[in-house]
């Protein structure tokens, strides 16, 4: 039987490799995916093991509450005496790092969505030394930088060019004294660095004192030095042994770096579920064309066991093979990802493929468990096959008597999707990657029982679809309406395919319009102020003197700022971001949406006080009165009194709103998130905000604008992940119109002796493909009318928590149209084989062919 | 007139040792209004030389014209046109389009060239066919016989030189036979029609006024038409 299985597999090539490249895709997704984000840990973990080469000890500022991307306390410049004090600190140097903004040669500044600009110390003792010069020198003046060789090759700079620089300090000129190699390798992971001497790096970052302090023990054991060290220091500080920083900075950075793992993986399961709709409806094609040889082996004395194994040998051969082919083609897929997120703005700069064994064998499972699962119920439906068959013609049974099935089942699963759904949603679990999973299940066991309704569809729709073909394109666009509903099931199961890529799509699509819809109306309704002063790249913190050059620009009225830091609440296991608010001043940029309490409440805000969102107090158990207690970064113990509270909407401020100054000493939040400036009545936001962008020339990094800009910039990076996740779905939506090409070629194989017949009675070769071209657009098109309904109604439940935030649900018509026009199109470009297929079939055939 | 001739036509399968001479040099000549039993023991050519004739396939050498024309040079459209145009076909089995119904499958060459359909015409061959009832129906709602019938229908319907049939009555019973050569009959006598049938049927063959007999790829018999018995005694004779 197995020689029968294997043998059936080879005489069917075409349609075991169209099957096979469903897994193929998927699987290669998986791995490509599990390799780009292994590449990238152990990229990031060499790199932060060679920095902290020849560091036996290191300290740092304690951070007391830790968030993603979050840096450690400046520590004070005394640190340092204490540290040469104990007993085993043979050598001990401070350094200082922090973010800052390198213009280019044209005086541009270097933006970028990914690793950041680095200001270092360049350190002087030779230990710690790790920079290797490949041109010049290290700098040696407060005038000079060195740059790392990636940085310095992609914008051109020479040893003697001139290059400018801003941090927390105005813009300054310098003058590039060398260019360096970083342990071996151009840069530090993608990011730009810029070394400068010990003083000029704490003038321009502000940092005053030093972010690390490196201890070399001189040949003793560092775990006994970093006890003394740390007994020396106190509890603000964190001692680590270099090995440990090292370590501990990469995991670091992997967890914050840890949803590109995950969301990569969810993109790669929704292909394998697509692919998994293709295979079971090639094996269910397949059953069906061999309902006869089934038969026939059975009237032979074949039991059903026999059968069912043979079958199921078949699969597994084909997903064997095709998830070895999987795994191999994942190794492409990786640089191709990274490749993506480097368009997509996250260049991560990881160069090589980390392949752990771990990866083959979860690409090979999941390879093998999709094609076995999704081949299961055609090898069941094999069995089935009654012996007498091989006597009778053999007929696909109708459909009549599962209509009530279909309908019950399908009603069974969307209830259970939608309890399952509305539990993730509105359940109010604890942790939040539990009711991320629970959403996923509903969404999957709706978009199955869509899947189960759908034959029940194809009629209808097809009709619908294949009216305008019919009266347009005449017999043979009846011919592909009639063929489409023909097997209402395959052209169902096809159409599922792409049903559940789109449907992800245009929930992606709905929930971005809704996005930009709520962002652009939160900004209308609240935002007071003409401009908005913030950095470049839209998220890093600008120095706090902006906001003095801003107000000295004509027209400006009233300058607030917003700070920004991250602490815990007391009693939570999680972080709550928190925002400080120039509070004399804020009535004039921003309106809040008071719950209790009004504009006064606001600018009477002390620094004991606090203003908290309304759903936040609710949850924290807290009202106007009340006190809540954070844990500030810097591990200071802090409680204010609750002054007022007010509905969030849209992001714009965080949930706790307490005053500039709280934040700045309390939480040590030097820098700003952005700031705000009113104007006088009539002045022309644009000409204010070219005035101001004059003005703030120091601060290169910065960037003001008018609320209009403001909005588009706000709504222009939900385009761009927009792109990205687009990209990523495209992969679905590809393996669902192979899909579709292969059922094609399967019907057109099943109708050759009826392509025959048409063609002897006068059809052209032309009106063949047409027909098959025509009988492919409705697939599609049935595929895009059940995506899109399936999409925006996901869409409509899962924004459904968030109208309260007032997210505003906004169907974005002209989208949706193009999406389906585009799936019009791929049903054509799909059809492109089998059509060509169909009109090579010899008239002969129909006549000859048994 | 002829409508279709033939000149030493050959068709071979296969090279070397192992060809297939299936058409030995056939010539032969088809009038207007005349029809054709083409018989001879199985594998004797019948087939070969009928898709020959319909320009389903092509000869290894000599010609075969329609109207006078050369149509070995032709290529698929023109093919195809000529089809549509000219013949009409009625095979043996599988002759309708399973999902339309026995009134578009009969208008079926008539809407793939995107031509009128002469409702006059249709009627007429409705009621001689008889199956004004059945119209509506699709092919698996029809009997083996009423299914062939409608074949012979569409075959007519847009009024072709030639009518060619291979075994159109292989898969049924005598009644339905009969049905259908009397069919095939009418459309000689009625409309005026060429004939050309490939049949292995004694019974069927008497129905025509020629009789040619094919043997290894050859022409043994070409005569006049008779009864059945006769044409045993034709078939005993070559055979
Ligand atoms: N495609 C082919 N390849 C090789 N040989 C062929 C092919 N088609 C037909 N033949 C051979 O050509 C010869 C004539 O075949 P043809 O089908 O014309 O016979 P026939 O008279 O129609 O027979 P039957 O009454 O059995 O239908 C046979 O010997 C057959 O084996
Ligand atoms: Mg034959």
């Amino acid at each position: 039987m197995t020689k029968v299985a294997l043998r059936g597999l080879l005489s069917r090539k075409l349609r075991s490799v169209l099957t096979g490249f469903a897994v193929v895709i998927g699987v290669a997704f998986v791995v490509g995916t599990l390799v780009f984000t292994d590449t990238i840990d152990e990229s990031f973990k060499n790199l932060f093991e060679r920095t902290q080469q020849g560091v036996d000890v290191s300290v740092e500022g304690r951070q007391a509450v830790k968030s993603d991307f979050s840096v450690p306390p400046t520590m004070p410049s005394d640190t340092l005496e204490k540290v040469k004090s104990v007993p085993g600190v043979a050598v001990a140097e401070g350094s200082v790092t922090s973010d800052g903004t390198l213009l280019d040669k044209q005086g541009k500044v270097i933006v970028s969505q990914g690793p950041p600009t680095l200001i270092v110390s360049e350190n002087t003792e030779k230990v710690f030394q790790i920079l290797e010069y490949e041109e010049g020198g290290a700098p040696q003046t407060a005038d000079e930088i060195a740059l790392d060789r990636g940085t310095a090759e992609r914008y051109d700079f020479k040893v003697g060019d001139k290059a400018t620089v801003s941090g927390r300090a105005p813009a300054k000129e310098y003058t590039v004294s060398g260019v360096a190699t970083i342990g071996g390798s151009d840069n530090l992971g993608g990011s730009r660095m810029i070394a400068m001497t010990l003083p000029e790096a704490q003038r321009v970052t502000g940092h005053d004192g030093f972010d690390s302090i490196s201890i070399s023990t001189g040949g003793e054991d560092p775990d006994t030095v970093k006890a003394a060290v740390a007994s020396e220091l106190g509890r603000d500080f964190l001692v680590r042994t270099g090995e440990e920083a090292a370590e501990q900075q990469a995991q670091d950075l992997s967890e914050a770096l840890g949803f590109i793992r995950i969301a990569l993986l969810i993109f790669a399961g929704v292909a394998l579920l697509v692919g998994g709709f293709l295979i079971f409806n090639t094996f269910t094609v397949t059953v069906a064309q061999r309902t006869k040889e089934f038969a026939l082996l059975r009237v032979l004395g074949a039991s059903r066991g026999q059968i069912l194994r043979s079958v199921l040998i078949e699969t597994f051969a084909v997903g064997l093979l095709a998830s070895i082919i999987g795994v191999l083609a994942g190794l492409v897929v990786a640089p191709a990802l990274a490749a993506l997120m480097k368009a997509g703005g996250i260049d991560l700069g990881t160069t090589g493929i980390v392949v752990s064994p771990m990866t083959v064998i979860i690409g090979l499972v999941i390879g093998l468990v999709a094609t076995m699962v999704s081949g299961f119920v055609p090898a069941l439906r094999a069995t089935r096959v009654e012996p007498v068959t091989a006597m009778r013609d053999a007929v696909t049974p109708g459909l009549k008597h599962m209509g009530l099935i279909r309908i019950v089942g399908s009603g069974l699963l969307a209830a259970g999707g939608l309890v399952v759904l509305f539990i993730g949603l509105f359940g109010g679990l604890d942790s939040s990657s539990a009711a991320a999973s629970l959403i996923g299940l509903g969404a999957l066991l709706l978009m199955f029982a869509f899947a189960f309704l759908a034959p029940l569809l194809v009629r209808p729709l097809a009709r619908v679809l294949g009216a305008p073909m019919a009266r347009f394109q005449g017999l043979t666009g009846v011919l592909a309406r009639e063929n489409a509903i023909r097997q209402p099931q395959r052209t169902a199961v096809t159409a599922a395919a792409l049903m559940v890529g789109l449907a992800l799509v245009v929930l992606v699509a709905v929930f971005a319009a809704g996005l930009k819809a709520t962002i652009n109306g939160t900004i209308d309704d609240q935002v007071r102020a003409s401009l908005v002063v913030q950095n470049q790249d839209g998220f890093s913190p600008i120095p706090a003197d902006v906001v003095r050059t801003v107000e000295g620009v004509d027209g400006v009225t009233d300058v607030a700022s917003m700070r920004f830091a991250v602490g815990q609440a007391k009693g939570d296991s999680g972080t709550t971001a928190v925002n400080g608010i120039d509070a004399d001043k804020f009535n004039s940029v921003l309106t809040l949406n008071w719950v209790e309490g009004n504009p006064d409440t606001l600018s009477g805000l002390t620094d004991q006080q606090v203003i908290v969102e309304s759903d936040w107090a609710k949850s924290h158990d807290v009202g106007v009165g009340g006190s809540v207690q954070f844990t500030t970064p810097v591990g200071r113990e802090v409680t204010y009194e609750v002054a007022g509270t007010f509905k969030n909407q849209a992001g714009l401020t965080a949930d706790v709103l307490l005053t500039s100054n709280t934040l700045e000493q309390d939480w040590n939040a030097k820098d700003i998130a952005y700031a705000m400036a009113a104007s006088d009545p009539g002045t022309n936001a644009d000409t204010l905000a070219a005035a101001t962008n004059r003005a703030l020339q120091g601060f290169p990094q910065t960037e003001a604008l008018t609320r209009e800009e403001f909005k588009d910039n706000a709504t222009g990076s939900i385009d761009g992940l927009l792109g990205l996740v687009y990209g990523l779905l495209a992969l679905s939506v590809l393996v669902a119109l192979l899909g579709i090409v292969n059922t094609l070629a399967l019907s057109v194989h099943e109708r050759t002796r009826e392509l025959g017949m048409l063609r002897a009675v006068g059809m052209t070769r032309g009106q063949v493909r047409a027909m098959v071209r025509a009988e492919s657009v409705i697939t599609a098109g049935i595929g895009a009318i059940l995506g899109i309904v399936l999409g925006v109604v996901f869409a409509l439940i899962i924004s459904r928590p968030l109208a309260e935030q007032g997210f505003v649900f906004t169907l974005p018509i002209v989208t949706l149209i193009v999406f389906f026009v585009l799936a019009g199109v791929a049903g054509v470009v799909a059809a492109i084989p089998p059509a060509r297929r169909a009109a090579k079939v010899d008239v002969l055939r129909a006549v000859t062919t048994e | 007139m002829n409508i279709v001739s033939t000149a030493d036509l050959r068709r071979t399968y296969g090279e070397g040792e192992t060809a297939v001479h299936a058409l030995a040099g056939v010539t032969l000549e088809f009038p207007s209004g005349q029809f054709t039993a083409i018989m001879g023991p199985s594998g004797s050519g019948k087939s070969t030389l009928m898709h020959l004739l319909a320009g389903l396939d092509k000869p290894s050498s000599g010609s075969v014209k329609v109207d006078g024309h050369e149509i070995a040079g032709l290529h698929d459209t023109g093919l195809t046109m000529l089809r549509r145009e000219r013949f009409g076909f009625v095979f043996q089995s599988f002759n309708l389009v399973p999902v339309l119904t026995a009134e578009e499958n009969i208008k079926l060459p008539m809407t793939l060239a995107g031509r009128e359909v002469d409702q006059e015409w249709f009627d007429r061959l409705v009621d001689t066919v008889g199956l004004r009832d059945r119209l509506t129906h699709r092919p698996s709602e029809l009997s083996g016989g009423q299914q062939q019938r409608v074949a012979v229908a569409r075959a007519l319907v847009h009024r072709p030189a030639v009518l060619f049939a291979d075994e159109p009555t292989g898969n049924l019973d005598s009644r339905s036979s009969e049905e259908v050569l009397n069919l095939l009959r009418q459309a000689v006598d009625e409309f005026h029609q060429t004939v050309i049938m490939v049949t292995h049927e004694a019974a069927a063959a008497a129905i025509a006024d020629r009789i040619v007999i094919l043997s290894d790829g050859q022409v043994v018999h070409d005569g006049a038409g008779t009864d059945a018995e006769g044409v045993l005694d034709l078939m005993k004779a070559v055979g």
